[in-house]
């Protein structure tokens, strides 16, 4: 979550993307970096037993809110 | 009476200039950061290949960061500062 | 004219009130603490001879600068004694390392806790126990040395349960996990002498580190047969797959019998390394690794940390009773590092 946050710093857009249970973890990251509004997307955790199928739907879920936030940002 | 001391650090809000956002993601270069976590680029990967096929990006690159407890290092923003428009970092634990 | 202390104050009428205080403003690490007064925060500075805003670190991955001000303020309500101080700064100077890397070790669901070998002089004349009972209970400097760097950890670094700091089931390691080694009574090269620094200094030595798994041997009189015993119980430990650091802590029967016959830290290295590897087909049948058994998987060995130098060996514990200990270190030692800093007096 960090590296969405350094590299707009840099000036990329960027789409970060977490799991669902280190929501509380990220926003305080983002606290700690003086960014208590960064928005970043989530998904449900975990992700490293999935199939190939689940992985599918799991990315086709997930890509309409990577493209709202890499075109609207964060305002 | 008795005065204590705080032990506590407050974090300071830093002002921040978000990155312009592109109009569409059509033509656009996407990279792709994975934090090594077991399916983060498999993952990542997929999101890449619909966005291409989907939102006409050009296309895509993973970049693997050192390890998930880091920062992408120095080398992987360099290169994405000149070779990407756009980023899609994450996944997992 | 001392220089100003710049934390905010919180005034209270008594005792009581100012530990609940403590605990209302979530500073806790869930025991009681010390009040942290002026007074005793100056005792602090004074006994490491610090100005209030020196910076002791910097952590990168939280943005955030600890100062010898904070230090001393938790180290007061960790219960530590002024003399401490130089300890504890050593310690924080040990995590904020970026070797050590904060973030991963401090936050992960692995659950590390910050494992503090004192090695030097400090040690006797402090009064950081290595002997009996060497993880447990009883001794002021081990307990508040070891809990002082974890208050810095949740009230600087952020590093509260649930937010920062998602050990999934962590361990009472992260409470205080400090120990001193034995070196009056052990033939060996001191752990900070193996690690660059003359035998006069005194130094801690940080490792993110899982919890002690203890194991037992009672039959051998040979430094092969203590070891092998040890590595069959550390062959399959940890994360197995990871290859971090691992601390080996030796404590005084199986000292005496792995001395008794020649052998050294070097010797104990290299055995344990040799000895604590697993084929791929065993890995993959118990869902460490991934992929289909292939026909050589039997033969292809996985050494359980990367190199025999990944052993960090250290003479502790009591003289009697036929029990050692290993203690795995979290991830991975290219993202985790065990770290030695001078404590500096």
């Amino acid at each position: 979550m960090l590296d969405g946050i350094l590299l707009e710093k840099t000036g990329v857009p960027a789409a970060s993307i977490i799991t669902d249970v280190f929501e509380k973890t990220g926003r305080a990251m983002a606290e700690q970096w003086g960014l208590p509004h960064y928005k970043y997307l989530a998904m449900p955790h975990p992700i490293a037993n999935l199939t190939d199928a689940e992985l599918d739907r799991r990315a086709r879920e997930i890509v309409p809110e990577v493209v709202k936030l890499l075109l609207q940002g964060q305002e | 009476m008795i005065e204590i001391l705080d032990p506590t650090v407050a974090a300071s809000t830093q002002p921040i200039a978000f990155a312009p956002r592109p109009r569409a993601l059509e033509g656009k270069r996407v990279a792709l950061i994975e934090n090594t976590k077991y399916n983060s680029d498999r993952l990542l990967a997929r999101i890449g290949d619909m966005l291409k096929e989907e939102y006409g990006v050009a296309e895509w690159k993973m970049y693997r960061k050192h390890n998930a407890g880091v920062p992408a290092h120095q080398e992987i923003i360099e290169a994405i500062k000149t070779s990407a428009d756009v980023v899609v970092a994450g996944i997992g634990d | 004219m001392p220089a100003t202390l710049t934390s905010q104050r919180f005034k209270v009428q008594s005792l009581d009130e100012a530990m609940e205080l403590c605990y209302a403003k979530g500073w806790s690490d869930g025991l009681p603490v010390v009040p942290p007064t002026e007074a005793g925060v100056r005792a602090m500075l004074d006994a490491a001879k610090l100005a209030p805003d020196t910076q002791i670190g910097y952590l990168s991955h939280r943005a955030v600068s600890i100062t010898a001000e904070k230090v001393a303020i938790n180290a007061v309500m960790a219960g530590c004694k002024p003399e401490y101080m130089p300890v504890v700064v050593a310690g924080v100077e040990g995590i904020a390392d970026d070797r050590w890397s904060y973030h991963g070790p401090g936050t992960s669901t692995g659950g590390a806790a910050v494992l503090m070998i004192v090695n030097g002089p400090i040690a006797r004349e402090l009064d950081i126990n290595a002997g009996d009972n060497l993880f447990g209970p009883g001794w002021r400097a081990n307990l508040t040395i070891g809990r002082a760097v974890r208050l810095v950890m949740r009230n600087v670094a952020g590093s509260l349960p649930g937010l920062l700091d998602r050990g999934t089931v962590g361990h009472p390691g992260k409470l205080s996990y400090v120990i001193a080694e034995n070196e009056t009574e052990s033939p060996w090269t001191p752990l900070h002498v193996e690690r660059g620094f003359r035998p006069e200094q005194s130094t801690v030595t940080v490792m993110a580190a899982e919890s002690p798994h203890q194991f037992y041997n009672q039959l051998s009189s040979t430094p092969e047969g203590v070891l092998t015993t040890l590595a069959d119980n550390m062959r399959v430990s940890g994360n197995v797959m990871g290859q971090p650091n691992y601390c080996l802590v030796i404590a005084g029967e199986h000292m005496r019998t792995i001395a008794g016959g020649g052998w050294g830290k070097k010797e104990i290295r290299e055995f344990v390394w040799k000895h604590t590897q697993n084929s791929h087909a065993h890995l993959k049948r118990t869902n460490r690794m991934t992929g289909a058994i292939q026909a050589d998987d039997e033969q292809k060995l996985r050494p359980l940390v990367a190199s025999p130098d990944d052993l960090l060996v250290v003479a502790a514990g009591g003289r009697a009773g036929a029990f050692s200990c290993f203690i795995p270190g979290w991830s991975s030692a290219k993202t985790s590092q065990a770290v030695t800093k001078e404590i500096k007096r």
